[in-house]
């Protein structure tokens, strides 16, 4: 019996441990679930924008995380629409995916179809099939942890009658944790590119360019350690030539080079370098082979964006999450740009800016233009100076390479040889006077030009450039300076009849022409009258002067008319204005006897100020300076008492409003608020 | 009115059972009285709902030989916690200490002052209408008065008072500044308590007014109130008065600077 109770006691005690350790453990499970962030699955479904260019619709799943949104899940884009630029096409975007935890991960697809549907529908199972045409481009990416890693292929196809009929680009491309690493193989219609990638993602071995051009093959070849370009074989003549590269930086003891990217810089400088580049071997074949790289370079270009952008647009990083890829590199060999070297670029760059804009300008002066042929010297010159302008234009890229971050790869004292070559001064100019074909001489620097060969020569063409422009200038204007015044001065007076028919227009009430509202308020009706006076008079006494005294005098009366139309818009928002002071200096209470709102004004004193004084004051200014040409004047007294008064609605002002009790005199009131009112002749 | 009165007073009494022994058949009204009753009221807001409010008037009465300032009558200080619950409804709580000077200056029979305290509270509702604004007053006192006579003891009663006034902008669309208004006054009090027999109306003031409001802080009004109120200890006696008033309204804001600046109205 006892032994009986002993294991019931037993059994009890242990059932009551077991229950205690399994009310202990759900209990701790429930904190650890309170403690947990709340997350839900959600799906969003509707519209959506990539790159704000594709606005299609899209479904995808998301989690709510403390209130935020990750997105976790399958995705998927789909865009169907004409085509924006040829709309007899369909343009048709497909993408899907998946994303854990906010990045993209796994297999990625994106499909874009531009097709036209055409023909006569075929039935098949009660259903009408359009046959399509158009093509098709597909990229098939895999990504891990928002990194582009495994293999990617980009297809483009031609479609015809629903089938691919024809390949356009072909890439396929391995990446290891978003990092373009291992074979690479890229195809376009003429064009076949295979190469590798280290680990790193620098161009690595062999890169094989297969050119077929009229059933002609050309077979280049560059081989890469590690980004830095080793050799470069090209075809020529039956052999391999080997194609260096002096227009490149020449390393120096140290061997310095620098990781740039594979894309437009890289491919700018290759340009570049391949206008001084040489062929050992087969000199002949030089531009030809220049041409086919170049070619060549363009083709490689588009394969290796063809895998992220289309049609602008850079796939991956416009979907939410962006991607990690980095950029195909090379290595490139750089040289020190001497301090002396570096500022003569510098000093070229700036002479160059300055002679272009100076011929610019004289060729582009339509005075010039018309007074040229009224004297055969200046025929002559303005011939001339379209010489060096076209040189100056020619030089162009070469100074803004000069100045740019790609001039420490090059060799420039190379490429400037290189360029300048390309320029020589012609023996006679030709020009037209009295309609009659002419040619002369001119002393054009062919010597200077023979000698420029490197970046200090060039500086020095350039300042000489910049001098001979200087004196062509002078050479034309100065013989037309009679015939460019009274031009001008025939244009500022067409000017001004235009600008007081506005004036009338605006202040008398009309419609003004090109379709403006009046000032329909009570102060435009007491200006208007006052001001078309005055226009009229300025016109009066501006016609009586005598010619020497009307340039001077046309461009005044142009800023006083302009000032007057200005004024006319001003007048529209004057009322605005007036009310936007007052309703800064009223307020509106509650009164408690009433049980109503009331407005009062606060800062009564300064406000009563600004209106019994300074803005009647301010008004009849305007109303009695008979001076046209202070319109501006004026307009700014007005601005500026607004300002003011808004100003000192936000500051203590009783020390102010001490001071301008009893004070009815508008000049000293100004002073006390501290606000500038030019009254009658008086001027800032 | 005075036959309007009387059938009200008519049918209060049947309701009682009827006038005990003794009294006339018919009620008997004074000879009218004049009084002159200057007033400021003053309402200061505290707090975006509570005001305080506060009264004082000084009240004068005719004496034999002149009529209206003859006397000093009463001087009294309301004060009170308003709290407005809407901008149409507000109720205020407080006390009142009212001196009352002696109705026979001179006479040894009574005290020159007594003081009368009184608790009140009063439920104020506004209805705007298109112009002109309409108000119903409730105000409950509770009154702890003596006569000035030498001995008396005071007495307690309550006063019921119901209040419709109007305000009617003359000059202006609205009760604005620079506005002048007429407003029409009517006021009955009633009274209960153990003195209080057969004389429950205490008074009915009847008081036209014109008034002018000078800015929202300060305003101004002056009329004739002709005021009709049962003699407590004999109801069939009627009081009548006409009373010239005259009061200021004062409006001040308590409240933080930075509380009463208002928002723009305007913006470029």
């Amino acid at each position: 019996m006892h032994f009986n109770r002993v294991i019931l006691c037993h059994c009890m005690t242990l059932s009551c441990l077991r229950n205690f350790v399994l009310f202990a453990g759900l209990t701790l499970f429930m904190l650890v679930l309170a403690a947990l962030p709340i997350q839900a699955q959600l799906t969003f479904k509707g519209p959506f924008s990539i790159g704000d260019v594709w606005n299609g619709t899209a479904t995808y799943g998301f989690e709510s995380v403390n209130g935020n949104a990750i997105m976790d899940g399958a995705f998927r884009f789909q865009l169907t629409e004409p085509d924006p630029i040829d709309t007899a096409l369909t343009h048709h975007i497909q993408i899907e995916g998946n994303y854990e935890n906010g990045q993209k991960s796994g297999a990625w697809t994106f499909k874009r179809k531009l097709v036209s549907f055409s023909g006569t529908p075929s039935f098949s199972n009660f259903q009408a099939v359009f046959p399509v045409s158009g093509s098709e481009l597909t990229i098939a990416a895999e990504f891990k942890n928002g990194r582009a890693h495994g293999n990617w292929q980009m297809l483009e196809q031609v479609i015809g009658d629903g089938q691919p009929v024809d390949t356009l680009t072909y890439v396929e491309a391995r990446f290891n944790q978003g990092v373009c690493a291992g074979p690479f193989a890229g195809k376009s219609k003429r064009t076949a590119i295979v190469g590798a990638l280290d680990a790193n993602g620098y161009l690595d071995g062999p890169w094989k360019f297969t050119a077929v051009d009229d059933l002609l093959r050309f077979d280049e070849v560059r081989v890469f350690d590690a980004g830095l370009l080793l050799e470069h074989r090209l075809p020529a003549a039956g052999q391999q030539a080997v194609m260096s590269y002096p227009g490149l930086a020449t390393p120096d003891s140290t061997q310095r080079t620098r990781t740039v990217e594979v894309g437009d810089g890289y491919f700018e400088l290759m340009d570049f370098a391949r206008e001084v580049y040489s062929t050992a071997g087969v000199p002949g074949a030089a531009r030809r082979l220049d041409e086919r790289s170049t070619l060549n370079d363009a083709e490689w270009r588009r394969i290796i964006d063809a895998l992220y952008t289309v049609d602008g647009v850079n796939i991956w990083d416009a979907l939410p999450g962006g991607a990690v890829i980095e950029p195909i590199k090379s290595r490139l060999t750089t040289a020190i740009v001497p301090n002396d070297v570096s500022k003569k670029m510098s000093t070229a760059g700036d002479a160059h800016g300055r002679a272009l804009r100076l011929a610019k300008d004289v060729l582009e002066n339509p005075v010039v233009e018309m007074g040229r042929f009224s004297n055969e010297e200046v025929s002559f010159s303005h011939a001339v100076l379209q010489v060096f302008y076209a040189q100056l234009v020619q030089v162009n890229p070469l100074v803004e390479l000069l100045n740019d971050s790609l001039a420490p790869y090059l060799n420039l004292n190379r490429v400037v040889e290189s360029q300048i070559r390309e320029f020589q001064y012609p023996d006679e100019v030709r020009f037209t006077f009295n309609q009659e074909l002419k040619s002369r001489s001119y002393n054009f620097p062919h010597q200077t030009l023979s000698e420029t060969n490197d970046v200090q020569s060039f500086a020095g063409l350039v300042d000489l450039l910049m001098m001979r422009v200087e004196l062509l200038k002078a050479a034309i204007e100065t013989p037309l300076e009679g015939y460019i015044e009274e031009v001008a001065l025939r244009e500022k007076e067409a000017h001004l009849l235009a600008l007081r028919d506005s004036i009338q227009w605006y202040f008398g009430g009309e419609f003004p022409p090109n379709g403006g509202m009046l000032a329909d308020n009570a102060y435009y009706a007491r200006f208007a009258p006052v001001f078309l006076k005055r226009t009229e008079d300025a016109l009066s006494r501006y016609a009586v002067l005598p010619p020497e005294r009307k340039i001077a005098a046309a461009d005044s009366l142009l800023l006083c008319f302009e000032g007057t139309l200005a004024f006319h818009g001003f007048l529209k928002q004057l009322p605005l204005r007036i009310e936007r002071v007052e309703a800064e200096y009223t307020r509106t209470v509650w009164n408690a006897y009433t049980f109503t709102y009331m407005d009062e004004v606060v800062k009564e004193r300064l406000f009563r100020a600004y209106e019994l004084v300074l803005l009647p004051a301010v008004l009849n200014d305007i109303e009695q300076t008979p001076s046209a040409y202070l319109i501006g004047v004026k307009e700014e007294n007005l601005k500026r008492l607004f300002d003011r008064m808004l100003a000192l609605r936000l500051q203590d002002t009783k020390d102010l409003e001490r001071q301008i009790r009893k004070q009815y005199n508008a000049t000293e009131l100004a002073n006390r608020m501290g606000v500038e009112l030019y009254f009658g002749e008086d001027m800032p | 009115m005075k036959h309007i009165l009387l059938l009200a007073l008519f049918g209060m009494i049947s309701m009682r059972g009827g006038w005990s022994q003794g009294f006339p058949d018919e009620a008997e009204f004074s000879d009218p009285s004049t009084s002159l009753w200057l007033g400021s009221y003053l309402n200061a807001r505290i707090t975006d709902k509570f005001f305080w409010a506060g009264e004082l008037h000084v009240r004068t009465d005719q004496s034999d030989q002149t009529p209206f300032v003859g006397r000093m009558g009463q001087i009294y200080n309301r004060h009170g916690v308003k709290y407005l619950f809407s901008k149409n409804f507000s109720a205020t709580v407080g006390g009142v200490l009212r001196l009352n000077f002696t109705p026979d200056p001179g006479n040894p029979n009574f005290k020159p002052v007594v003081l009368e305290p009184r608790i009140w509270h009063e439920y104020l509702f506004a209805m705007p209408l298109e112009r002109i604004m309409v108000y119903h007053r409730l105000r409950i006192e509770h009154r702890w008065s003596k006569s000035n006579r030498e001995g008396a003891e005071f007495i307690y009663r309550d006063r019921w008072r119901y209040k419709f006034f109007m305000k009617i902008p003359l000059n202006r669309p609205k009760l604005v500044p620079g506005a002048f208004y007429f407003q029409p006054d009517v006021e009955l009090i009633m009274q209960s308590g153990k003195p209080v027999v057969g004389s429950p109306l205490e008074d009915l003031r009847i008081y036209p007014m014109i008034g002018y409001i000078f800015n929202p802080r300060v305003g101004a009004s002056a009329g004739v109130t002709y005021s009709l109120g049962q003699n407590l200890d004999l109801g069939y006696e009627y009081r009548q008065r006409w009373l010239l008033r005259f009061n200021c309204y004062i409006s001040l804001d308590f409240r933080k600077f930075e509380e009463r600046i208002p928002t723009s109205k305007l913006t470029d």
